[in-house]
């Protein structure tokens, strides 16, 4: 098994290569990143070739992409182009609060679709099967922003308007109430509606189909025979199977998270990674950007190594040498 | 991401017992279809909304809607603006007419793209294998590593509008359309190329292939004519679902200021330029909202029961 991982990472390693060398390359040509420096006149062109030098951003970009790898080999994120702080500070005050969001929306999406789609599997056909298949679709199909903007609709502007415990709109929490945690809870609850919510469908969607495909499997039958408790049959015998390529998908999925919704979290004006790149993407601020981006990818790697590890667990059979 | 849908099972109605046996092919495939009422029901509010960005657009003239008149801005629905009108007091309906035009042909062009170059790399890794496989399978997966709408916003800041404005069918589309419909494609290929791998990867194998090339068949012509037609099915259905995920995208690329430029509009652009207005005028991003959630809804059911339909599993019962 350790054979086995450190040989994944070792194929990670050219593969994280070539994408960040051509993600650094494309990032070059995004943007500006002195259109900030000039306030609000234009930077005379003696002072930016002198910032230019400064920043290092005269030399080419093969070079400044060595420069940025090997300050990355010895943790050393650089600072941001536009605003000079430290990007690993402004990622360390960032990060958390997409953590937030995503753990807890994932704990909803994993709880529900679990329980949803095994409960409507086990109802083929049945009204509540019918019903949540074609909800399902409806909310896979449902725009994340358009669901943020019926969400604060309904929770944000009517139950305000008649009177009843309204929902926040935006913010992590109220500047006069101050950052409790029950403020931050409560300042969560649309923004983790809207992530969930298609995340929800479209996992309940694979549930179902592959409990289906699970149940009517011979070894089921087997635990019938044996007298087992229907309870045990389902969670500790089909479950575990039929978990497979949620854990797949969920594996793909998460790492993702990390970078944070961009969309929700600019809807919603939650401080997280999304927004982070979000501001830092029209400057060309290529330290803040690769450091997002990195991020993501080397998540991926190390989720993909997670989640076959746990496919040894949930199906004993697969063996990796 | 990965396509929600791929391993779903199709929901099935038992009415087919007492059908007369089908003989063609196709007349098959159509009762398989028909089976997925929920697919049919789609595919007629399909041809509803193409109707409605089509003739809607000969009732109403372009010039209508971006006419703008300040003295009727943010109206309500009313007989005379059925969906309301924006702040400049141009037609809500007419611009979700012009809108979806914008947006329907994003869907079907981007995904023409990411098909094309999902099926050359596709192909090429499936059929050729060893280095080309590994090489071409590594660029895919450093292409899946980063997430679509990231990859989306370093493209369209790095080309930003630096083309001219094209015209076409009579109108004049801003070159913000093109840079979407290519950017879309080349961000979205990635799973297309998979399936199409391993879709190669099996039929290569198989005796009909072998048969064509002892007779001397050259390697293009393997791939085009012997192997390719027998995995247009789940091309098929990827394609139609990719339609969908294209004008979600697109949405998302307008929504953050990226997508289409004004003054055409899409419906992504329409949402985006409505969210100030959340509370004041609802109408303004509840119809564009609904018209992407129909669409995109009818193509997903659409792809479902084409998945039923042409799954060549689901004929033997």
């Amino acid at each position: 098994m350790g054979q086995y991982v450190a040989r994944r990472v070792l194929q990670a390693i050219p593969l994280l290569l070539i994408i960040t060398f051509v993600l650094f390359g494309l990032i070059q040509e995004m943007g500006d990143p002195l259109s900030f420096y000039g306030g609000r006149g234009r930077i005379r062109p003696e002072d930016r070739a002198r910032l230019m030098k400064q920043l290092g951003l005269d030399k080419p970009m093969v070079v400044r992409y060595l420069v940025w790898l090997k300050n990355m080999a010895i943790g050393n994120w650089g600072n941001s182009l536009s605003t000079r702080q430290p990007v690993a500070a402004m990622i360390a005050e960032r990060l958390p609060n997409t953590l937030l969001l995503m753990i807890a929306s994932q704990i909803v999406t994993a709880a529900l679709s679990l329980f949803l789609g095994i409960y409507s599997a086990l109802r083929q056909y049945s009204l509540f099967d019918n019903f949540l298949t074609t909800l399902s679709l409806i909310g896979y199909s449902m725009p994340v922003f358009w669901l943020a903007l019926v969400l604060i609709y309904v929770f944000g502007v009517y139950f305000k308007r008649w009177g009843l415990p309204y929902l926040p709109v935006g913010g992590v929490y109220d500047l006069s109430v101050g950052k409790t945690p029950g403020q931050v809870v409560w300042h969560m609850v649309l923004p983790v509606l809207t992530l969930s919510l298609p995340y929800i469908a479209g996992y309940t969607r694979y549930i179902r189909a592959s409990m289906l495909e699970v149940i009517g499997q011979d070894y089921v039958r087997t635990a019938r025979a044996k007298g087992l408790h229907e309870h045990t049959i389902l969670y500790r015998h089909a479950l575990k199977n039929a978990a497979i390529p949620f854990v797949t998908v969920m594996g793909l999925d998460l790492p993702f998270l990390l970078g944070g919704a961009i969309v929700t979290e600019s809807i919603f004006a939650w401080p997280g990674m999304g927004r982070l790149f979000w501001e830092h993407a029209g400057k060309s601020d290529y330290p803040v950007l690769m450091a997002i981006l990195l991020l993501i990818s080397v998540s991926v790697v190390v989720f993909q190594i997670l989640t076959d590890m746990c496919y040894t667990w949930l199906d004993p059979r697969i063996r990796y040498s | 991401m990965a396509q929600a849908q791929a391993v779903d099972l199709p929901v099935r109605t038992r009415a087919a017992q007492t059908e007369r046996p089908a003989t063609g092919l196709i007349q098959i495939r159509w009762r398989l279809f028909q089976r997925h009422r929920m697919a049919v029901l789609s595919a007629g509010l399909l041809c509803l909304i193409l109707a409605y960005v089509t003739v809607g657009a000969l009732v109403f003239t372009e010039d209508y809607a971006n006419r703008t008149d300040l003295s009727k801005g943010l109206q309500a629905p009313s007989w005379q603006h059925l969906f309301g009108t924006d702040r400049t007091g141009r037609d809500v309906l007419t611009r979700t007419i012009y809108g979806g035009q914008i947006s329907l042909v994003i869907g079907l062009a981007s995904v023409c793209i990411s098909i094309f170059i999902g099926l050359l790399i596709g192909a090429l890794s499936g059929f050729y294998g060893r280095w080309i496989d590994s090489v071409l399978m590594r660029f895919t997966e450093a292409a899946l590593n980063i997430p679509q709408l990231f990859l989306l916003i370093v493209l369209a800041k790095l080309l930003g509008s630096r083309l001219a404005p094209i015209a076409l069918f009579g109108r004049t589309f801003s070159s913000s359309m093109i840079i979407v419909i290519g950017i879309i494609g080349v961000t979205s290929w990635m799973y297309e190329a998979r399936l199409i791998r391993a879709n190669f990867l099996a039929l290569k194998e198989q005796e009909f292939v072998t048969a064509a090339r002892a007779v001397g068949v050259k390697d293009h012509r393997i791939i085009l004519r012997h192997i390719l037609p027998n995995t247009m099915a789940p091309i098929i259905v990827s394609a139609t679902l990719g339609v969908a995920n294209a004008i979600l995208t697109e949405a998302y690329a307008s929504f953050l200021g990226l997508g289409i430029q004004p003054p055409t509009a899409s419906w992504g652009s329409m949402l985006e330029s409505a969210v100030p207005y959340l509370q004041a005028a609802p109408w303004l991003w509840i119809f564009p909202g609904l018209l992407i959630l129909l669409t995109v809804m009818s193509i997903n059911f659409l792809g479902d029961g084409l998945r039923d339909a042409l799954d060549p599993r689901s004929i033997q019962q």
